[in-house]
């Protein structure tokens, strides 16, 4: 049976793109921007995520001039059969790698967190299974799952929201104590907690809706998560001070677990499980985009064939580290990898075919 | 189906053996010389399936009048054929007619005249409501058929026929709305249909199996009922219901998750008391099947998610068990199916006793004896009372099922364990279609319109007619 | 399809066959609701753990073991208890915590690093508090009256904190944020064994995490009010010496909102200023006096106690500053508003210079149902 991929609608690209970004990045982050930027972090990831957004223009730009092609088949337009060939291997192996990142990082957490004792590489599998299961469907499967575990949201800004109660509004203060240099070069570390939207260049051309809709939604995406980042960092600045937040590596773990309702009395140990399948969504987008990619790669038109491939690959690597130091080495060549094929590659590919003065078809 | 025809006789003897040897001399073929005008006569019916009455007013009581008239004229029967190929005489016997054969005519006649045994229309007992129409269906499909046709009196109501079964071939109605149904389902129906092979089609499970998108999902595609009022009100809302005759059951297609909690009481209530109730059967799917998962991965990964108090209620309660929670959860749970399964084939006295054996000796003496624990029973006849609240019986079962897979996965993962359970059912449910109409429609791809009528019932002159779009 | 189906299973089956590794079976643990500790003669961490057995029937209560062990540490301590108790002690439901006077003063920060760091520790729920002499003994007690002592503790301070004795109250996770605050200190509920029986003496202050003074316990009543909170009740009991009023008036600052005004203000040669100020509002709930509780009464009654009340702050406050307990969170202030200036200060030696002006202004608003 033919699966032909229908198309997905405007609002579904919103909690898709939604879901694709915010991954485990988010735990984190208060973290690592109190090193650097210290009160002002929440400018900080309001300046990324006009960044952001910069870089989703030139995506729209970049994609406008060539309707209903994806990134792949852009690839191959521009870079001709060879170039574009590579370019195309290139993406997969960044994906591959950003999702294997996630994976690592999502399993790290939650050994930290709740399950000590249990092997990676069980949870790993368990993680992989998941995406597996997930990304060999067609797309609106996707968007269809997307938009039902977005309901998930509502208990985890629920959650951060108790976290107010416990707010003083002076340690956030002064904002600026870390001055305005510092608080721009903070933007290298919350940048890579925010990728995601770069899965618009695979599903640009299949979704039902006009360009600039599209357009309107990605952003309205982005600016979601945008103020969702800002609100969790803010709020963890509140509550925690500066002091402490040096010692904490996922400082909104800990203020979830200081919560106490009345049937529960450790809310992290619920807060984890709900968030985990946030994180799928994240990898699978990856793992469906580099399904894409190879499948555009042997010309074939269904992605599910090479799906397994994919995440077996990502399995492999993400046992590769074992020791914190080689996994803070995986995510800095991610975090670079990241730059060249997000900005650089992008870029270039819109000053190329700036040069192409007319609009350019469907591929025959 | 033997397709051969075989030309009459044009004698009469001739023909009766063949018909008999045809039937392999089977006792209830009764030939009745009966003559006309002089000529030598026969009527041949098989007994078991024609009604004498009939015979007697449309056939026999004519003929004795027939003074100058020919024989097509005198018969009154409602359809009468004349035809000379005995095979298709054959199969007209099988359908309740009656052969009438003159000596030296290599034509004869075929009558209808089926006899009807039917039971009276009463309601159907699994399907049983408060309020509203107490009618179902019966097994013959023209009484089933009249049942809808009286509700539904627009001419757009339209009825096809098919035969499925190869070798005992079965006649199988198609019903539809032709304005508001979609006719490229019509398409799909058909097409599923004519695709059938089987020798012979038993009852509506096997056209639901042969005909489902994905009849390797624990989840059933289509919806069975026996209620006409229930039938009706899906014909209306673009469905398409098949009826097999002979089955008094009909699959609606296409069917979604949300179909199968919907009674006809939420319609016939009031709307805040019918969304209330339909409120209270979504809490009932939570609990039917993940209560023991959670259960047993609270109390072996998490206990220090509990308050203290129940924390020690908890403690002191499992403290005398020899196994681990799943182990005991598992025993529970056989009993109790054993007891279901049991209940079904009881005979109604006996029922009696079985429930107080089940009830005081099984549930407190087994935890008495240490075997199980007070806190368990609780979890596991909570499940077993929830299960039961889903009006279809087959998502019922799917959903029993669905518990023991969770259970191991939370024995083995805790939390983690059940949200790699759940996110693989979703997916599955997010994966799953209904002839083209997504299953976890409307919340999977979201329609607010269509989110009226899940959850809760929305007062009828809110919600407006079915838009169709694009359903993906 | 098939191919996927084996090889998930394959998987599965894998991890079926190795077993589970983070199970921990509810019947099985051993939980340590109470817990003191300690500092030995030769430094050594001492810990008593109060341990709860579970039911030997359903429906019967729990009964209480106490169990002792010196370690190096925390942890030390706690291993070495495992050896002697059975089964596997855990700690992942702690109701409350008893530091001995000694270590408190040795400094808290290394004994509770572990409560801080092991993901299975509560943080939320548990209370700190500080024993006048040795936290074992206290522990020691085992039962009092029908509660055991984990049980009786934790009721016990909960309804001080309802009386205002301590609020609000001071968690394992309150404690963790004010250890690693410069510019905010904290105080903890102080109990002793007087005789038979627990009595609660007030609140412990701490500088930094060091034990550095107390108040007893109608001052800690106080400082609960200055900090602009009460509890359900805030009694006092005050005797006017002389005139007419002569008597003893009990009233009741609780159950209304305090009005507080809390400003910090820097001079210019970097002096800071304090302005505190506290409107109570008050029931009489007992007046041994002879006059009746007119208006005019009223009036010169408020005045009297206003003038008590501010007295008593300023002692207060006298005591925070000898201590170096910066309670209210001054230093917090500086480092948001005026951060230039603290960074020039050491706040250790500062804090008692900051000039405190402290007011309190008690009015009386109901007299109970008799004038």
């Amino acid at each position: 049976m033919v699966r032909t991929e229908k198309k997905m609608s405007a609002r579904q690209l919103f909690l898709f793109i939604i879901q694709a970004q915010i991954g485990v990045g988010v735990l984190s982050i208060p973290y690592k921007l109190n090193e650097t930027a210290k009160g002002g972090a929440g400018i900080t990831v309001l300046i990324t995520g006009v960044i952001t957004q910069l870089i989703i223009l030139m995506y729209w730009v970049l994609l406008r001039k060539f309707p209903d092609l994806n990134l792949f088949q852009i690839c191959l337009r521009l870079g001709g059969r060879v170039f574009g060939k590579l370019l195309i291997a290139g993406y997969i192996g960044y994906f591959v790698l950003l999702g294997a990142n996630i994976m690592l990082s999502a399993v790290g957490v939650l050994q930290r967190w709740m399950m000590n004792a249990t092997p990676t590489w069980i949870l790993l599998a368990l993680f992989s299974i998941m995406t597996y299961y997930m990304a060999k469907e067609k797309l609106t499967v996707l968007a269809r799952f997307y938009t039902l575990s977005s309901a998930l949201f509502i208990p985890l800004i629920i959650f951060v929201s108790y976290g107010i109660t416990q707010a003083h509004l002076e340690y956030m203060f002064p904002l600026m104590e870390a001055g305005i240099w510092n608080i721009l070069k903070a933007t290298k570390d919350t940048t890579i907690s925010m990728y995601g939207f770069e899965v618009i260049l695979i599903i640009f051309p299949l979704i039902e809706a006009s360009d600039k809709k599209k357009l309107m939604m990605v952003s309205m995406s982005n600016l979601f998560v945008t103020l969702f980042y800002t609100f969790v960092v803010c709020t963890c600045l509140m509550v925690f001070n500066t002091e402490q937040l040096r010692l904490i590596p996922e400082p909104v773990l800990y203020l979830v677990k200081s919560l106490n309702f009345y049937i529960v009395d450790r809310a992290d140990v619920l807060f984890l499980p709900i968030w985990s399948i946030t994180l799928v969504c994240s990898i699978t987008s990856y793992t469906y985009s580099a399904s894409v990619g190879l499948a555009q790669l042997t010309n074939r038109k269904d992605h599910k064939l090479f799906t397994p491939y994919v995440n077996a690959a990502m399995f492999l690597i993400t046992l590769i580290p074992a020791t914190p130091i080689a996994i803070h080495r995986l995510d800095v060549s991610a975090e670079y990898a990241a730059y060249l094929f997000i900005f650089v590659l992008p870029l270039a590919m819109m000053t190329v075919s700036k040069l192409f003065k007319k609009k350019v078809g469907r591929p025959a | 189906m033997s397709q051969s025809s075989q030309h009459a006789f044009f004698s009469l003897d001739q023909n009766t053996k063949y018909i008999q040897k045809a039937l392999f001399d089977t006792h209830d073929l009764k030939i009745k010389d009966h003559p006309f005008k002089d000529t030598q006569g026969a009527l041949i019916y098989l007994e078991s399936l024609v009604d004498p009455i009939l015979i007697e007013r449309n056939i026999i009581t004519p003929m004795g009048f027939g003074e100058g008239k020919s024989l097509p004229e005198l018969f009154t029967t409602l359809r009468m054929e004349r035809n000379d190929d005995l095979e298709k005489g054959i199969q007209g016997l099988m359908q309740g007619s009656c052969l009438y054969l003159l000596d030296g005519n290599d034509e004869f006649y075929v009558l209808t005249v089926p006899a009807k045994y039917e039971r009276s229309i009463t309601e159907p007992e699994n399907e049983a409501i408060v309020r509203g129409p107490h009618n179902g269906f019966i097994e013959n499909l023209t009484a089933n058929l009249n049942l809808i046709r009286q509700q539904i009196n627009s001419p757009d109501l339209t009825v096809r026929y098919h035969t499925v079964g190869n070798t005992v071939p079965r006649k199988v109605a198609m019903l539809f709305v032709q304005n508001l149904c979609d006719s490229e389902l019509v398409q799909k129906v058909e097409q599923r249909l004519s695709d059938i092979s089987l020798d012979t089609v038993m009852s509506t499970g096997f056209i639901q199996e042969l005909m489902e998108d994905n009849p390797y999902s624990i989840f059933p595609q289509h919806l069975n009922t026996e209620r006409p009022d229930r039938t009706c009100a899906y014909l209306i809302d673009g469905h398409i219901a098949l009826i097999l005759d002979g089955d008094p059951t009909a699959l609606i297609v296409p069917a979604c998750f949300f179909t199968f909690y919907q009674t006809p009481d939420d319609y016939n209530n009031r709307w805040m008391i019918a969304s209330f109730i339909r409120f209270i059967r979504f809490i009932s799917f939570i609990t039917a099947f993940q209560l023991p998962a959670i259960y047993i991965a609270t109390v072996s990964f998490h206990s220090n998610v509990l308050p203290i108090q129940l924390f020690f209620t908890i403690q002191g309660s499992l403290t005398r068990i020899p196994y681990p929670p799943i182990v005991e959860a598992m025993i529970l749970e056989l009993i109790f199916e054993l007891l279901r399964e049991a209940g079904l084939r009881l005979p109604s006295r006996v029922g009696q006793t079985i429930g107080i054996v089940g009830g005081l000796v099984i549930g407190d003496a087994i935890v008495k004896a240490g075997l199980v624990s007070y806190t368990m029973t609780i979890v596991v006849a909570l499940t077993a009372i929830s299960s039961f609240l889903i009006p279809s019986n087959e998502m019922n079962s799917a959903l029993r099922i669905l518990r023991f897979p969770l259970m191991i996965a939370a024995a083995l993962f805790g939390y983690i364990g059940i949200s790699f359970g759940l996110t693989l059912l979703f997916i599955h449910l997010c994966k799953l279609e209904s002839f083209g109409k997504p299953y976890f429609y409307p919340v999977a791809p979201l329609k607010f319109k269509g989110l009226k009528d899940a959850f809760s019932r929305f007062p009828a002159w809110k919600v407006r007619k079915k838009a169709h779009g694009n359903d993906n | 399809m098939k191919r996927s189906i084996a090889v998930l299973g394959g998987i599965l089956s894998v991890a079926l066959l190795a077993g589970c590794w983070d199970r921990e079976y509810l019947k099985d643990l051993n939980l340590a609701y109470s817990a003191g500790f300690d500092l030995t003669k030769d430094k050594k961490i001492k810990e008593t753990v109060e341990l709860i057995i579970p039911p030997e029937a359903e429906q019967s209560g729990t009964k209480n073991e106490i169990h002792s062990a010196v370690g190096e540490t925390t942890r030390g301590a706690s291993n070495e208890l495992r050896v002697r108790v059975r089964g596997n002690m855990r700690v992942i439901k702690n109701g409350v915590q008893v530091i001995g006077k000694d270590l408190a003063v040795n400094g808290l920060k290394p004994p509770m690093d572990v409560n801080f760091r092991d993901p299975d520790n509560p943080s939320s729920n548990v209370r700190l508090v500080i024993a006048d002499g040795e936290a074992s003994e206290i522990i020691s007690r085992k039962e009092v009256g029908e509660l055991k002592i984990g049980e009786f503790l934790v009721q016990k301070i909960n309804s001080l904190e309802k009386m205002s004795l301590f609020y609000p109250p001071e968690t394992m996770d309150t404690v963790f944020k004010a250890l690693k605050d410069p510019g905010q200190d904290f105080a903890l509920p102080y109990i002793g064994l007087e005789g038979e029986e627990i009595i609660a003496k007030g609140v412990a202050l701490f500088h930094d995490q060091y034990f550095s003074g107390s108040l007893n316990a109608e001052d800690s009543i106080m400082l609960v009010l200055l900090k602009g909170r009460s509890g359900d009740n805030a009694r006092f009991t005050k005797k006017i010496e002389d005139g007419p009023l002569r008597g003893n008036i009990s009233f009741n600052v609780g159950k209304k909102k305090v009005n507080r005004k809390f400003k910090v203000m820097v001079g210019k040669n970097g002096e800071i200023h304090v302005l505190l100020s506290i409107k109570l509002k008050g029931l009489i709930e007992e007046y041994t006096g002879s006059l009746p509780l007119n208006e005019t009464t009223i009036l010169r009654i408020n005045q009297e106690l206003t003038d008590m009340l501010t007295r008593q702050a300023r002692d207060v406050v006298r005591s925070l500053q000898k201590a170096n307990c910066d309670i209210f969170g001054v230093g917090r202030e500086l480092i948001a508003y005026h951060n230039r200036l603290w960074k020039q200060k050491d706040w250790a030696k500062d804090y008692p210079d900051v000039q405190f002006h402290t007011n309190v202004q008690v009015s009386i608003i109901n007299t109970g149902i008799i004038q």
